[in-house]
């Protein structure tokens, strides 16, 4: 094949972007979030920029390609473990007590940082909890300890 | 009160084997592992070993020594570890995110919760491959490696 570049990368450092559409997204914990189905350009800067990802049969994810540590024809493999598949997980005090599910993830605007989550428990209701009370994030949430979660209450709930 | 005056020491701050017994076991990553099914005492010290953990219906328990036990809470039992036949039926990638296959055997150092290889069913031939401990770069969700499939199959190709 003949080359023609001016200062950028050679052929041989590039590889086919057909070859990452299909291929196995990753997260840092080695979750499989879906399978890359776009490749995403900037028109402006003529730069790769991101993949989206189809994650089960409706959702689709857009992920920036500052948060790719590998991509390759074999997988892309994330830096960071999306916050917005927190949702659902459960969210357990300092005092092993289960306090409710993930409802929703309040990210600072589009990135993957969280700002706070909002849980969601039968007796408890809806509240918020900021990410200053979160000690860690992997299969479940744990809290730490100056965390007080809302008090138990059928009136809270019917209100 | 009685009592405070028998053993002689405060035991206001002590919980007693029923407050252990029954309670939720979660790993470092906020994963219930089971309940704490018995408590084990070393007879000579007389104090506290491990606990006993059933893990549910049909499945083998699992014995927890003390020191990875990070905490006792009123609702639930938390470990500093996470315990290392979770790693079974894992899969395994590596460095460019190939998927190698299963984790079917943990070899861990003695008794010990340190992994010292695994062994992956890889490929439609099913065959067994090693990977040391040094190679596994993150254990999350699954296993992530720090070098590619190519390197493990040399690797193993040499070894057998």
């Amino acid at each position: 094949m003949e080359e023609v570049f001016d200062k950028t990368t050679s052929f041989d450092e590039t590889i086919n972007i057909r070859k990452i559409i299909g291929v196995r997204v990753i997260s840092e914990n080695g979750h499989t979030i879906g399978r890359v189905t776009q490749a995403r350009i900037n028109p402006n800067t003529k730069s790769f920029e991101g993949v989206v990802v189809r994650k089960g049969l409706f959702r689709k994810i857009y992920i920036g390609k500052n948060y790719f540590e590998t991509l390759s024809p074999e997988g892309v493999i994330l830096v960071i473990e999306p916050s917005i598949l927190l949702k659902g997980e459960k969210v357990i005090a300092y005092d092993g007590e289960v306090i409710g599910k993930v409802k929703s993830i309040d990210r600072v605007g589009k990135t993957n940082t969280i700002k706070s989550i909002t849980v969601h428990s039968f007796l408890r209701g809806s509240f918020s909890i900021s990410v200053d009370y979160i000690k860690s994030i992997a299969k479940n949430i744990l809290l730490k300890e100056n965390y007080n979660a809302p008090k138990k209450s059928l009136w809270r709930r019917a209100r | 009160m009685r009592l405070k005056k028998a053993f002689g020491e405060e035991l206001g701050n002590t919980i007693t084997s029923d407050d252990i017994v029954g309670k939720d076991v979660i790993d470092i990553d906020g994963e219930f592992i089971g309940v704490v099914e018995m408590l084990h005492i070393d007879p000579s010290a007389v104090e506290v070993i491990g606990i006993t953990i059933d893990k549910g219906f049909l499945r083998k328990g699992l014995i927890i020594g003390k020191d990875y036990i990070e905490r006792v809470a009123p609702h639930a039992i938390f470990l500093k570890i996470r315990p290392s036949y979770k790693l079974k039926g894992m899969n395994v990638f590596d460095s460019e995110g190939e998927n190698i296959g299963i984790v079917t055997k943990v070899n861990l150092h003695g008794k010990k919760n340190e992994v010292e290889s695994i062994i992956v069913r890889s490929g439609i031939f099913k065959r067994d491959v090693v990977i040391p401990v040094k190679f596994i770069r993150n254990i999350g969700y699954n296993v992530l490696l720090s070098v590619k499939k190519d390197d493990i199959m040399k690797l193993n190709k040499y070894a057998s």
